[in-house]
């Protein structure tokens, strides 16, 4: 339960209903008897009486009431921002992705009318490359920026056909670079959130076809044991330098510049990978690796 | 079949028609919700894309307005938003599908197909099996779809692929020249060119004739048009 809640409920309902009704006044009027039965002991009477313990109650009521308003209108502020930020992020995934969707759609319908033109299919091929770039990182800040509010669908899916997809996705790119796409899928099927891994998968893909584009190949499994599920996507390229291995994980940090000048990104693909991985009750791992860089998602 | 179509980005508005149009369906566009219901009330369109962020009426109200009186129309929501509780909201207003932007055009396209698919079989529920003979191929008009003789693969059809097979088949032996097939199959108010009919030709060959190069189904009549002869 929400921390602002739990304390709304406490200090205007629970205490002050405890306060008002009988059981708090007896309970409070023992606790006296006792009270007053120590200081009868030392030889002195504060002369309490019911009309005391009464009122006594009345603005320990009004005390608790006030910190309690003070946590719901915190609570209420709270809920504001939250719907603002809601409505913003919107709003700008609205704005962004009405221009991507327009040039997915016209880069496609002039495929369509050039499909005899090879070299204008070309220059449209890499049209349609960034545009696809542009679309996973818009994808990548809205999910950032969805944080903690991300809802999962899962749902059983083909993993090897999923795995598979996504991949070939990637085929025109690695082809450009001579990176062979070696597939060893044997999961089978599993729930899950297709939306989520497919968007952990292009992320550590898209790492290899940025940071490891000197590499010859880029391996990918699956495999299933004991009901989990285990993904590794591994590479032959220059691999991550041991300085940096503890923080790939945190935002906006982006390796050496070596590897980084140049290679568009702004840090936060594996560091939403990790959030997405966790929320799916899943983990995202660094695997020590001979030669070039490993991860593994497991779930 | 008429598809309303309301976006109010022109862009896209204007993609989607194309691509609308090319797949066989006449098109009214609609830039903002109120448009939109108008262009309902007025031209009783047959299916509806219809955007949720859009000016005056969003597309939730325009779905719900429309679904309380029709509740059989096909109607398919657009929109950026991807959160699962925005997409159950569509749906449970009564959409048939939802299309998350940004989208290309093989996803439009299948979407549409088969909704259109599952719309036209609901509503010829006793003709749905119906079909018509060309060389080897079976020809389902209903199930937007056809089949090779002997084989289970099925060749998805465009609204528009079946209009052309079906006149063909109507008036086999005879030549369709081009301006009758542009008539009836992309409608008289468009006005295509004429290379827009073989190139389409063309592609509906490469899916349904066994050699696209020696075509049995649809022939070309050199200076007049196309055939199918029937033996």
């Amino acid at each position: 339960m929400n921390k602002h809640l739990l304390f709304i409920l406490v200090f205007i309902i629970i205490i002050p209903i405890i306060l008002m009704n009988g059981i708090g006044y007896t309970l409070i009027q023992c606790a006296s008897d006792c009270f007053q039965g120590a200081l009868l002991n030392t030889g002195e009477n504060p002369d309490l009486s019911r009309f005391y313990y009464l009122a006594m109650m009345k603005a320990l009521s009004i005390y608790f009431l006030c910190v309690g308003g003070y946590f719901l209108i915190a609570h209420l502020r709270l809920v504001g921002s939250t719907k603002q930020k809601v409505s913003f992020i919107n709003q700008v995934s609205h704005e962004l992705k009405t221009p991507l969707t327009n040039l997915r759609l016209y880069i496609d319908l002039l495929k369509n009318e050039l499909a005899d033109d090879s070299n204008a299919l070309k220059k449209i091929g890499i049209l349609e490359q960034e545009s696809t770039r542009l679309d996973r990182l818009v994808r990548n800040i809205l999910l950032f920026s969805y944080g903690q509010r991300l809802t999962l669908n899962r749902q059983d899916e083909d993993i090897d056909a999923l795995i598979t997809r996504v991949a070939q996705s990637f085929r025109p790119l690695f082809d450009q670079q001579a990176i062979e796409i070696q597939l060893d899928c044997q999961a089978g099927h599993a729930s899950v959130d297709r939306g989520v891994l497919e968007q952990v998968l292009v992320n550590l893909i898209g790492n290899v076809e940025k940071y490891a584009s000197d590499g010859d190949f880029i391996n990918i499994t699956a495999r299933k044991k004991e009901g989990q599920v285990s993904i590794t996507v591994q590479d032959d390229g220059p691999g991550i330098p041991d300085h940096m291995k503890a923080h790939v994980f945190q935002p906006f940090v982006r390796g050496d510049d070596r590897l980084t000048e140049g290679v568009s990104g702004i840090g936060i693909g594996l560091t939403l990978c990790v959030n997405l991985m966790e929320a799916h009750n899943g983990v995202l791992r660094l695997k020590e690796s001979d030669h070039g860089t490993c991860f593994e998602v497991i779930f | 079949m008429k598809i309303l179509v309301a976006e109010d980005d022109a862009n896209i508005l204007n993609a989607l028609c194309e691509i609308f149009e090319n797949e066989g369906f006449d098109t009214l566009k609609a830039r903002n919700g109120e448009q939109a219901l108008d262009f309902y009330n007025t031209e009783k369109p047959d299916f509806i894309c219809l955007d949720i962020m859009m000016p005056k009426i969003n597309g939730y109200d325009v779905c719900k307005t429309i679904r309380q009186t029709n509740a059989n129309i096909p109607i398919i929501f657009l929109s950026a938003k991807v959160e699962e509780s925005d997409r159950v909201i569509g749906l449970e207003l009564g959409a048939d599908d939802y299309i998350i932007k940004p989208f290309g055009v093989r996803e439009v396209v299948a979407r549409i197909r088969a909704v259109t698919r599952r719309y036209m079989q609901a509503s010829n529920a006793n003709t749905v099996d119906d079909f018509f003979v060309m060389d080897d191929l079976n020809v389902y008009p209903l199930r937007l779809k056809a089949r090779r003789m002997h084989q289970q693969d099925e060749i998805e059809l465009s609204l528009r692929e079946v209009k052309i097979l079906q006149l063909l088949f109507d008036r086999k032996n005879e030549v369709i020249d081009r301006d009758t097939l542009l008539d009836y199959c992309w409608g008289e108010h468009i006005m295509p060119e004429s290379r827009t009919v073989d190139q389409h030709i063309a592609n509906l060959r490469k899916r349904v004739e066994k050699d696209p190069k020696n075509p049995a189904i649809i022939t070309t009549v050199h200076g007049a048009g196309y055939r199918f002869s029937a033996v």
